[in-house]
């Protein structure tokens, strides 16, 4: 009661202020952080709507009634602050951080800022400082770690690969990426890929320095407001704009240049060579064979053609010279072999010292550098704010001839006119251009296909280098093989992936406040991008070759595709407070149009060698056209009431109508917020602020257009000039309906200590029904695969973030930390029963490689590896052939890819006008079946392959190799059921390439433990203070720092052998997850980074 | 106040309710501009004419595994299919296509039904069986029955077993016999890209098809085969067959790109297979003018050289004989579906067995090589040396079946099948690099494909179980071979 009547009372007197006496006061602000004036800042008299705003310099100065009792300040980012009055007229006022405060505003759906103790549901954000902090190349990298239960998995180190964000874990079968939504507007962040090469995520076309404020809605509740497509959590970006600075024009530049490196490359042998059947195991047994020869006679086919090495024409005239893997001769033992790179004279290669070159596949990569240049300009006068900002970047890529230009323009403007209307115009353009990707995959031009899978470990990359441009004496380019593989420069330099991609985004806002409260929005948005690629494939290539010393002339594609999304709302929004009760109202329609259409024009084969242009076609040229058009209208609604600022209650409501679905669809959700302390008036230094938090919601996931009718496809070319039809393969449903996911969440928010320790904690749980699945089946049914709505499957976790300010000292050390936690436990509780014969499906396929599937399955966690692996007997052990290698079996659990746990721990200290930190992130669990692995083994490259003495006496699994676990061969006659047998201990010894060329049948020796750890970030940073431009110079403000991004991976896990990076996978899809192939190894990326204030 | 603000939020969102609940232009804006919902049957009869060659005639379907089995041809590089290591994807494929193929020559039916359409439902009818014929074969017990009938909610098809796919594959092929109007009845279209629309042909192609089946089953099912062989053989004008090589159904290729010949695509970009010694073997001691045309001779030294099948190592590339121009360095080259020269050997051999055919086995016989030795390009002094020759009549089964097995190159299926049923040619062996133990035989069957096992468990396991490491185990049902394992 006593709290009403103060309010009232406030008010009262905010009214009579208006004909009060008046008195002038003054202030500056500055930050806690480092001491430095905050422009910008918000004072306002309590209880009225006297106000202003800080000016560059941190100052203020406000005429107040004199019977005003309280300043309030506030800043986004910051604490906001109240400060009695009294009789002061000078006020200095510290503003502190809002990562450890209680009065924090967060951005949360349709744009809307919301004190974050209002709010019944878990939103993390992350501010503008911590993302441009370590000078990351794109917004989605900088994310990883920073969120609770938001996994960023950044694939491979190549430049300008996708990367794949997921939050609270996987729960879907199809897309499993949150809906990114930039000032109100949802954006396309798909990847594009083609023809192998990954040319990015659509959040790279966001210049991180124009980024405001990132808000990730995690749960159903948060997300509810965005109905269809808020299935999977929604990312809410702000740009930078003019709003809550001071008056005047600034201008800002930021820099930055870093330097890239490679780092992490798998674990190579360099005992032995390329070559077939040519190390000593074999030697002896051609001795027991009754061969007399020397060992050197023995390697250039001495003993028999087929064993050895010894190069002719790389082609396979010679001692197994077109074969491409190392079980060849001894390396570094002074053999003699006419090798590739060996003097040529009088039509034969010359004998020459076999010795090893550790480092070849790291010759082939150099220092790749990127600069950044950024320049901002705000301008704020009284009835306008505008930001314009134009960036550029220019990276170069640690493979050779790779490249991307970013090019980025933004402008944030708001104008008021008069007092009823108000405009805001937020546009952004990028271009994005390179001039060569190199491709991902499993691909002839992928150079790590023939290093990192198929090679010989002697091959001198230098000499590759130097000579990739000449012709060998057989007629083919300079090559160590001239079987199966280009030289790797030649794919860099020749066979490129040129592209380009321009793209406008933004929108325009009309708003009127016709009364009091209410306020109407008028909102159409745009997002436009037009994107080509073309891909070559040069004349003289191997993909191209047309027999022996003959090729096509070339091969193209020029894929081009454009993307409109236009996305218009009308929202009314109602704000009052009626005694204690504040009730915020909101109603809203959305039309949403989306056209996408695409075009490929290609060549198989060129008349011209290397003349790429259609007309030069030999053949049919290849041609496809694709149009997507998907209509959405919506219909949304909700309500905030807040009782006495401690109870606050949200409910909302949508309605959706989609194109691709025949029936509409509703949505509501509920949340809760209570903070018990204030309720009680409690206050406690120790326990300094406590919230607990409930929400419902149901929410959904739409799916793709022209699902729900079976078409005819036409081939892509005609045969004798008549068009082929044939029945897709995918057999359609009579009706579909959207994927419901329901949610149940309930947090805590507790600080202590005066609010220098934090602690939130959310629990979820999150059920996925009616899944629209394109399920597998047998293909005896004529189709692969059946679309369906069908499944549950239930995600359970927990979320945990610990913030505090460890050491606190405003002139001293400050020391402030942050953990991020989060355990994800997915179950697919029942995936599909067939309606007629009653048969359930055992299986969904989310991705595939080599015939290892990761798979849902029933009573399972969501993504299971499915292949062949090694048959056990009861007690676990391996059982082993009568070779001593294991037995295996089809079709069984491989491992699972879902991680136990992720986390990130970030540490920042500040020192005066230091301030330094770092970040860890952390996986645990998650297995991957790996490709490189596969072949890497097969084809006795890897470090693994040639221990000990594995190649001269083999080995016995489970004493030499596979320590860890347990190897038994049968004893007398195997029984009927091989696992009824009598087993003894595994002593039986095996070849190593025999063993190791068994893995492409046994895929679970290729499976690992993604676990690991990572220095994702450091940076050290040094804020100029104001004395060193000296006074009335025209530089304000500026730092310099040092600056780091994926600096090391600390720790992987035991089983991952060849010391692949994790994070590397086949490509940013739910189909990649868990899977790897030939994919390039992680770089680390460190520079210094400037910015200036003018 | 509040009334007033109540008004106008009800007003706002009553009209936004409208508007966004229109609807009209969904079922336009929801229908696929780049896909047919219907087709011409003659334009998904061109589909399943071009990918029935370009699938079961490649590299991975034919070559690889059906012509190593068969004895034909032998690994070089990557000998592991010859060594009967092989890809689960691969029989994974070669499973799929062959029902995509059935499924849309479905289409084909249901259309030639509803526009009674009698020579495409004939066409239609016989491709089916052919491509069931190649399926059992290559897997023994398979979906038939219950198999492209989804649309009927048969998600997980039954399998039937061999002995009932044949009969049923043979009333089929007589329906469709029984079913072709040549002079009246409807036109195949353009889409007809192996016969040009020519319905005799076809109709040869389907009583040549059933000689192929009759002459298979022969030894388990004797009277099914005397019946079938003796009304084809006893009314010529119905039941016509192939009478010359003009009438061969060959898969002609336009030769260039996408559409080049499957074993010149592939030799544009590998050097995998080499002719196998038991080939060359047999060509030589037979003095037989195909070998210079089956084989290249050797770069090394110009002799001809076969390599083993599936070797423990590979060869100095040089020294072995490579497949020959006709076979693979045509871009414009055939898929070999049907031989006259085989129709001929069935006949001989039904002759042989005492049916009544009309011909005699030695007059069908010498037709049969002659057939062959003419497709090859060889002229009348070479044939009838070669009949006057080693290749003389000698009144045997045995030479027969070999002739036969000759004369299927490149129809890697067919050789094998052959090979199954008769053990010729005696030469040919157990890859010395397979790392299966304890066989006798090249392989009996396929593995049955992994997903199969995955999505239709309950009916596949039971016969992937009767299989013994994959390739063995249970024979075809017309395998009447003894002691093979």
């Amino acid at each position: 009661m006593k709290k009403v009547a103060l309010l009232l009372a406030l008010l009262l007197f905010g009214l009579q202020g208006l004909f009060a006496q008046t008195r002038d006061i003054s202030g500056t602000v500055t930050s806690s952080e480092d001491g430095s004036p905050i422009p910008g800042v918000s004072v306002v008299v309590k209880g009225t709507t006297l106000g202003t705003v800080t000016d560059m310099n941190g100052a203020f100065t406000l005429r107040i009634p004199a019977n005003a009792q309280t300043l309030m300040f506030s800043f986004v980012g910051m604490n906001s602050l109240e400060v009695p009055i009294g009789s002061q007229t000078t006020f200095k006022v510290l503003m502190y951080p809002a990562t450890f405060g209680v009065d924090e505003v967060v951005v949360t759906a349709l744009g809307i800022s919301r004190e974050k103790k209002s709010l019944g549901y878990a939103v993390q954000d992350v501010k503008s400082e911590e993302l441009i902090k370590a000078g990351s190349p794109n917004v989605i990298s900088s994310l990883a770690g920073k969120v609770a239960g938001m996994q960023v998995n950044q694939a491979g180190g190549q430049i300008g690969a996708s990367s794949r964000i997921v939050v609270r874990g996987n729960s879907s079968l199809g897309d499993n990426q949150p809906l990114v939504v930039v000032d109100g507007i949802p954006i396309a962040n798909n990847s594009i890929t083609a023809n192998a090469v990954d040319y990015g995520s659509g959040l790279y076309d966001i210049n991180p320095q124009d980024i405001e404020s990132v808000s990730v809605l995690k749960g159903g509740a948060a997300a509810a407001l965005y109905g269809m497509r808020a299935g999977h959590g929604v990312i809410l970006i702000t740009t930078k704009s003019g709003s809550g600075r001071a008056k005047g024009v600034e201008v800002s530049y930021d820099g930055n240049f870093n330097f890239d490196q490679v780092y992490g490359i798998q674990k190579y042998q360099n005992k032995y060579g390329q070559g077939y059947l040519g190390d000593e195991w074999f030697y002896k047994e051609a001795q027991a064979d009754g061969y007399t020869g020397s060992y050197q006679d023995f390697v250039l086919g001495g003993y028999d053609p087929g064993y050895g090495f010894a190069y002719v024409d790389g082609y396979g005239s010679g001692v197994n010279d077109g074969v491409d893997e190392s079980w060849g001769p001894r390396l570094d033992i002074g053999l003699m072999i006419p090798q590739f790179n060996s003097p040529y004279e009088n039509g034969a290669y010359k004998p020459t010292p076999w010795v090893s070159n550790p480092d070849n596949v790291k010759d082939l990569y150099q220092m790749g550098h990127s600069t950044n240049h950024n320049i901002s300009l705000t301008s704020v006068t009284d009835n306008s704010n505008t930001r314009l900002s134009l960036g550029y970047r220019d990276q170069l890529g640690v493979l050779p001839n790779t490249d991307m230009k970013r090019y980025t323009a933004a402008i944030n403007s708001t104008m008021r006119l008069g007092k009823l209307v108000e405009l805001n115009l937020a546009l952004n353009y990028s271009r994005n251009q390179s001039d060569n990707l190199p491709i991902t995959e499993y691909n002839a031009s992928n150079p790590m296909q023939s290093l990192g899978q198929w090679s010989g470990r002697q091959v001198d990359m230098k000499a590759l280098k130097a000579n990739w441009k000449t012709t060998m004496p057989n007629g083919y380019p300079y090559n160590w093989n001239s079987n199966y593989h280009n030289n790797p420069y030649w794919s860099l330099y020749k066979n490129t992936n040129s592209f380009q991609k321009d793209r406008v985004f933004g929108k325009t806002s009309l708003f009127i406040m016709p009364a009091k409260g209410l306020k109407l929005e008028a909102r159409l948005g745009l997002d436009y991008y037009a994107s080509k690629n073309k891909p070559i494939t040069t004349y003289r290539s191997n993909e191209v070759q047309a027999g022996y010393g003959a090729w096509d002339g070339g091969w193209f594609r020029l894929n081009s595709l454009n993307n409109t999304e236009v996305n218009a709302d009308l929202i009314a929004y109602y704000d009052k407070t009626f005694g204690d009760l504040n009730v915020n109202l909101l109603a809203g329609a959305n039309y949403r149009n989306l056209r996408w259409d695409s075009q490929t024009l290609g060549a198989d084969i060129l008349t011209v060698p290397d003349l790429f242009t259609i007309s030069n076609v030999s053949g049919s040229p290849v041609t496809a056209m694709d149009n997507v058009w998907i209509r959405n209208n919506s219909v949304y609604g909700s309500g905030s009431f807040g009782f006495r600022n401690y109870i606050f209650l949200d409910a909302t409501i949508r309605n959706d109508w989609s194109s691709t679905i025949k029936d509409p669809f509703f949505y509501p959700s509920f949340s809760l917020s209570i903070l018990p302390l204030d309720m009680a008036n409690v206050q406690s230094d120790v326990l300094s602020f406590l919230k607990l938090r409930a929400g419902w919601a149901k929410v959904g996931a739409a799916t793709g257009a022209y699902r729900t009718d079976p078409y005819f496809s036409a081939g892509a070319s005609t045969i004798y000039g008549v068009t082929q039809y044939n029945q897709t393969t995918e057999f359609p449903p009579a009706a579909l309906k959207p994927e419901q996911v329901v949610t149940t969440e309930v947090g805590l928010e507790a600080n202590f200590l005066k609010n220098r320790i934090g602690l939130d904690v959310a629990l979820y749980d999150k059920t996925t029904t009616n899944q629209i699945l394109s399920v597998a089946i047998s293909r005896a049914t004529g189709y692969s695969t059946t679309l369906v709505n069908a499944g549950e499957f239930n995600n359970k976790g927990i979320e945990v973030q610990l913030r505090g300010s460890i050491l606190k000292n405003d002139n001293g050390f400050n020391w402030d930390m942050i953990l991020n936690w989060a355990k994800d436990q997915s179950e697919i509780v029942e995936l599909y029963t067939d309606p007629i014969t009653g048969q359930p499906l055992q299986s969904y396929t989310i991705g595939n490689q080599w015939s290892t599937y990761v798979q849902a399955r029933p009573g399972e966690p969501w993504g299971v590896i499915w292949g062949t692996g090694m048959l056990r007997n009861k007690e676990g052990a391996v059982i082993v052939n009568a070779g001593g290698r294991p037995r295996t079996q089809a079709n069984m659990e491989l491992g699972n890819v879902t991680p136990d746990w992720l986390g990130g721990l970030r540490n920042e200290f500040t020192y005066k006008n230091w301030s330094a930190g770092f970040m860890l992130d952390m996986r645990k669990g998650g297995d991957i079946f790996s490709v490189s692995n596969m072949f890497g083994a097969y084809s006795g490259l890897l470090e693994y392959t040639a221990l000990a003495d594995f190649r001269e006496n083999g080995l016995v699994l489970g004493k030499d190799f596979l320590k860890d676990q347990k190897f038994v061969k049968i004893v007398g006659t195997p029984a009927a059921n091989i696992q009824d047998s009598e087993f003894a201990e595994n002593d039986i010894v095996t070849g190593a390439q025999d063993f190791f060329e068994s893995y492409y049948g046994n895929r679970e020796l290729s499976v690992y433990d993604g676990s690991y750890l990572k220095l994702r970030e450091a940076h050290i940073t040094y804020r100029m203070p104001k004395s060193l431009f000296g006074q009335g110079s025209f530089v304000k403000g500026g730092s310099v720092a040092l600056v780091g991004t994926n600096l090391a991976i600390l720790w992987r896990h035991k089983s991952n052998l060849s010391g692949l990076d994790p994070e590397n996978v086949v490509n940013s899809d739910n189909g990649g997850v868990g899977l790897e192939s030939t994919t390039y190894p992680p770089s680390r990326s460190m520079g210094i980074k400037l910015n200036f204030t003018f | 106040m509040k009334k007033i603000f109540g008004r106008i939020f009800a007003v706002t969102f009553l009209s936004i309710f409208l508007v966004a609940g229109c609807t009209d232009k969904f079922e336009e804006i929801n229908t696929d501009p780049d896909r047919a919902k219907d087709a011409p049957a003659t334009n998904v009869l061109a589909f399943v004419l071009r990918y029935y060659s370009a699938t079961m005639f490649d590299p991975w379907n034919d070559m690889n595994e059906p012509s190593t089995y068969a004895g034909y041809l032998a690994k070089i590089q990557y000998i592991d299919e010859a060594r009967y290591t092989y890809r689960t994807t691969v029989v994974e494929n070669k499973w799929y296509y062959g029902y995509i193929i059935l499924n849309n020559i479905n289409e084909i039916k249901k259309k030639a039904e509803t526009d009674g359409a009698a020579n495409l439902m004939a066409v239609a009818q016989t491709l089916e069986a052919m491509v069931y014929q190649l399926m059992t074969d290559t897997w023994r017990d398979i979906p038939f029955t219950e198999a492209i009938k989804l649309s009927e909610g048969i998600l997980t098809p039954k399998y039937d077993k061999q002995e009932d796919i044949y009969p049923a594959l043979l009333a089929q092929l007589k329906a469709a016999a029984d079913m072709y109007d040549p002079d009246h009845g409807d036109a195949l279209g353009d889409g007809d890209v192996l016969f040009w629309g020519d319905v005799e042909l076809w109709q040869k192609f389907t009583n040549s098809l059933r000689l192929r089946l009759a002459m298979r089953i022969s030894g388990v099912n004797n009277g099914l085969a005397k019946s079938t062989v003796e009304e084809i053989m006893g009314n010529p004008s119905k039941y016509p067959i192939m009478e010359s090589n003009d009438d061969n159904a060959f898969f002609w290729w336009p030769g260039s790109a996408p559409y080049e010949e499957p074993w010149y695509a592939d030799s544009k970009g590998r050097d995998d297979h080499g002719v196998s010694d038991v080939l060359v073997d047999v060509l030589k001691s037979l003095n037989d003018p195909r070998l210079p045309v089956y084989a290249y001779p050797a770069e090394s030294d110009g002799q001809f050289r076969g390599f083993q099948i599936g070797a423990k190592a590979q060869p100095a590339l040089t020294t072995i004989s490579r497949i020959g121009e006709r076979f693979r360095d045509d871009p414009a080259g055939f898929s070999p579906w049907m031989r006259y020269a085989e129709v001929m050997f069935h006949a001989a051999e039904a002759a042989k067995k005492g049916y009544a055919t009309g011909i005699t086995a030695q007059a069908a016989y010498e037709e049969a090589v002659a057939a062959s030795l003419e497709e090859n390009g060889l002229g009348q002094a070479d044939i009838t040396a070669y009949l006057n020759g080693r290749g003389k009549f000698n009144n045997t089964l045995e030479q027969i079946y070999l002739q036969e097995w000759i004369a299927l190159y490149k129809q890697g299926m067919e050789g094998w099948s052959l090979y199954r049923r008769t053990g010729i040619p005696t030469t040919h062996y157990v890859a010395p690099g397979s790392s299966y133990t304890g066989h006798n035989s090249p392989p009996f069957r396929y593995p049955y494909p992994a997903n199969e096992l995955t999505y239709n468990k309950d009916n596949a396991e039971p016969f992937a179980n009767e299989a013994v490491d994959y390739f063995w185990g249970k024979k075809m049902w017309w395998d009447t071979r003894t002691g093979v394992q």
